[in-house]
């Protein structure tokens, strides 16, 4: 899967998660920019991801989450 | 019982340690340290600009940021004899503009560059603009009564409201905290996980800032969370307190950390589950914690329970007991005739002491009915009805049973369902029912629904509404629209009836 295809699905799930239907992703998106983007929810949209792609983040990795970018790497690392 | 004043509790520690320790790290910030030589002299320039404002106001308000120049500032208006009104800018300007009305302030302090207040005609103070002049006065000394602070919560009936915390209600609180054992010194790094305005902020950097100990804070923009984590892991935080949802969100990963550094750990604003801290103990290995309980009318907190590692604690339901009340609260627990209860039966809990606030900003019938006058021991005391049902245990401890009205704690704020279900009538220009109910997810965090009764289904513009009015926090995770609500057989909405729509 690419890293294009990754970022399609992610976005669905953050539209869904962050309750916004017309949300772009970008590499740069993070909860500074995203006003819905707090604990719970960033909690449900790493699970919705680990759901979907059948494997769990570690602690480690979502240290390094700083930004969408970041999370988009990461699911590329493990199915990559 | 007599306490030392608020000057030598609070003023005069903090201004020997902005002398004695200068080169200490007072607080660090998004990867900056800033000295308490930095905090001393920010201090000193916005002190200075007030003064040069002249303000008649003994109430200041404060545009509360991430930044040391907003914590510089409450200690600056502190020591300009005046208190402060905090107005968080990620919150809906309405809701700001409600409490800068309710208080009657002219003045914002305020360290952004461009303030969303200066629209609204107030006269701002910019700390980016403050003179260099040093101002190296003594702090103004006023009388223990008057106010230090005012912070709104949520109000059921869609006003937020203020209560008024005094500079003797803050002396009164450090004397009770240092008496529970604790212990800060200035090679401390503390947590300071909460927004500055929730009062447990004002625990979080003013215990550290009296002993000289460092302020490490979550910024805006951040999972809290996860920068709480970081921060443990990476910096050795040594105390902190943090709500248990903070950790709830974190329990996935304990067996991934192992938290060496943290001497002591508060948790605070929420129901204490006991599993969770039986799993934390594993992870903080070297942890003291503390369950401590409290309003807001009470000064962050009035009671305290001391978690004992590789033992039973004491709890109810699986929830920590919230333990004793703290050296300066007297604490009865009571029936709906007021009747003191005994051990084992559930009533109201209510405190009393110099902790409790004088009332709410200018709001007679809710202090008409949250306090009260009985008397104990031949002694009247004035109590504050805290709204949460308790019953004392054989030990003398507290425990906790629930809330006795329709009061949410949301991530540790507190929140009224009756101000939510407020502004969702509004919006259908009070042509609906609405129902706001907390249920918890199945992670066990703390979520709330919003049912509505009603034709309409505009969804998306009934969020953006709510967006407006209320903090992100308050904002329903699920909006259930129903043609009809269930009745019980009073012909009442049926609340349990809904939660199990959820």
């Amino acid at each position: 899967m690419t890293r294009q295809q990754i970022s399609d699905k992610l976005e669905l799930i953050a539209q869904a998660v962050f309750g916004q239907p017309e949300l772009k992703i970008s590499d740069e998106l993070s909860a500074s920019n995203v006003p819905a983007w707090t604990s719970l929810t960033f909690t449900q949209f790493l699970s919705e991801i680990e759901h979907e792609f059948g494997f769990k983040f570690k602690m480690i990795e979502i240290l390094k989450m700083k930004n969408m970018g970041a999370i988009i790497d990461s699911v590329l690392n493990h199915i990559g | 019982m007599q306490v030392n004043s608020f000057f030598d509790q609070v003023l005069l520690p903090i201004s020997k340690q902005i002398l004695e320790c200068r080169e200490n790290c007072a607080f660090y910030i998004n990867g900056v340290s800033y000295s308490y030589a930095v905090l001393g002299t920010k201090i000193c320039q916005i002190r200075v600009a007030i003064q040069h404002q002249k303000i008649i106001d003994d109430i200041v308000a404060l545009a509360v940021h991430d930044d040391v120049d907003t914590y510089a500032a409450i200690i600056a208006l502190w020591m300009e004899g005046k208190a402060y009104v905090p107005l968080h800018p990620n919150q809906p300007l309405d809701r700001n503009l409600n409490i800068l009305a309710q208080v009657g302030t002219n003045y914002i302090i305020d360290s952004a560059k461009e303030s969303p207040f200066e629209a609204s005609g107030f006269q701002i103070i910019k700390t980016t603009s403050c003179l260099k002049k040093i101002c190296i006065e003594d702090p103004v000394q006023v009388p223990d009564d008057n106010l230090a602070y005012i912070l709104f919560t949520s109000g059921s009936t869609g006003t937020p409201k203020g209560v008024c915390l005094s500079r003797k209600n803050i002396a009164t609180f450090m004397d009770s905290f240092w008496k529970t054992g604790i212990e800060i010194t200035s090679s401390d790094k503390c947590l300071q996980a909460f927004d500055l305005t929730f009062d447990v902020s004002i625990q979080s950097f003013l215990v550290a800032l009296v002993k000289g100990a460092s302020v490490y804070t979550i910024p805006y923009g951040q999972v809290k969370y996860l920068y709480a984590a970081e921060l443990m892991l990476d910096q050795g935080i040594t105390f902190g307190a943090m709500a248990p949802s903070m950790l709830s969100y974190l329990r996935p990963y304990f067996s991934e950390m192992k938290i060496e550094s943290l001497k002591t750990c508060i948790l605070t604003a929420e129901a204490c589950p006991v599993d969770l801290m039986e799993d934390w103990f594993k992870c903080a290995v070297n942890t003291d914690i503390y369950d401590f309980y409290g309003p807001t009318e009470a000064t962050i907190y009035c009671t305290c329970y001391k978690l004992h590692r590789d033992e039973t604690n004491l709890s109810s339901n699986g929830i920590i007991s919230i333990g004793k009340p703290l050296a300066n609260v007297n604490a009865i627990i009571i029936d709906e005739d007021g009747n003191s209860l005994g051990q084992g039966i559930k009533g109201e809990l209510c405190v009393a002491g110099d902790q409790i606030t004088r009332g709410y900003w200018k709001n007679d019938e809710r202090n008409d009915a949250s306090f009260f006058i009985k008397e104990i021991e031949g002694e009247l005391l004035r109590f504050y009805s805290t709204g949460d049902l308790c019953y004392w245990d054989k030990s003398g401890n507290i425990i906790y049973s629930g809330r006795i009205d329709q009061q949410a704690k949301i991530q540790g704020y507190r929140v009224e369902l009756g101000e939510i279900e407020y502004h969702a009538r509004t919006f259908y220009d009070n042509n609906c029912r609405s129902v706001a109910i907390s249920f918890n997810n199945e992670k066990g965090l703390t979520e709330i629904a919003l049912f509505i009764e009603s034709i309409g289904r505009e969804r998306s513009s009934l969020e953006a509404y709510l967006k407006s009015k209320m903090p992100q926090y308050m904002i329903p995770s699920r909006i259930i629209y129903l043609d009809t609500f269930p009745l019980n057989h009073s012909d009442k909405i049926d609340r349990a009836a809904l939660k199990q729509l959820i």
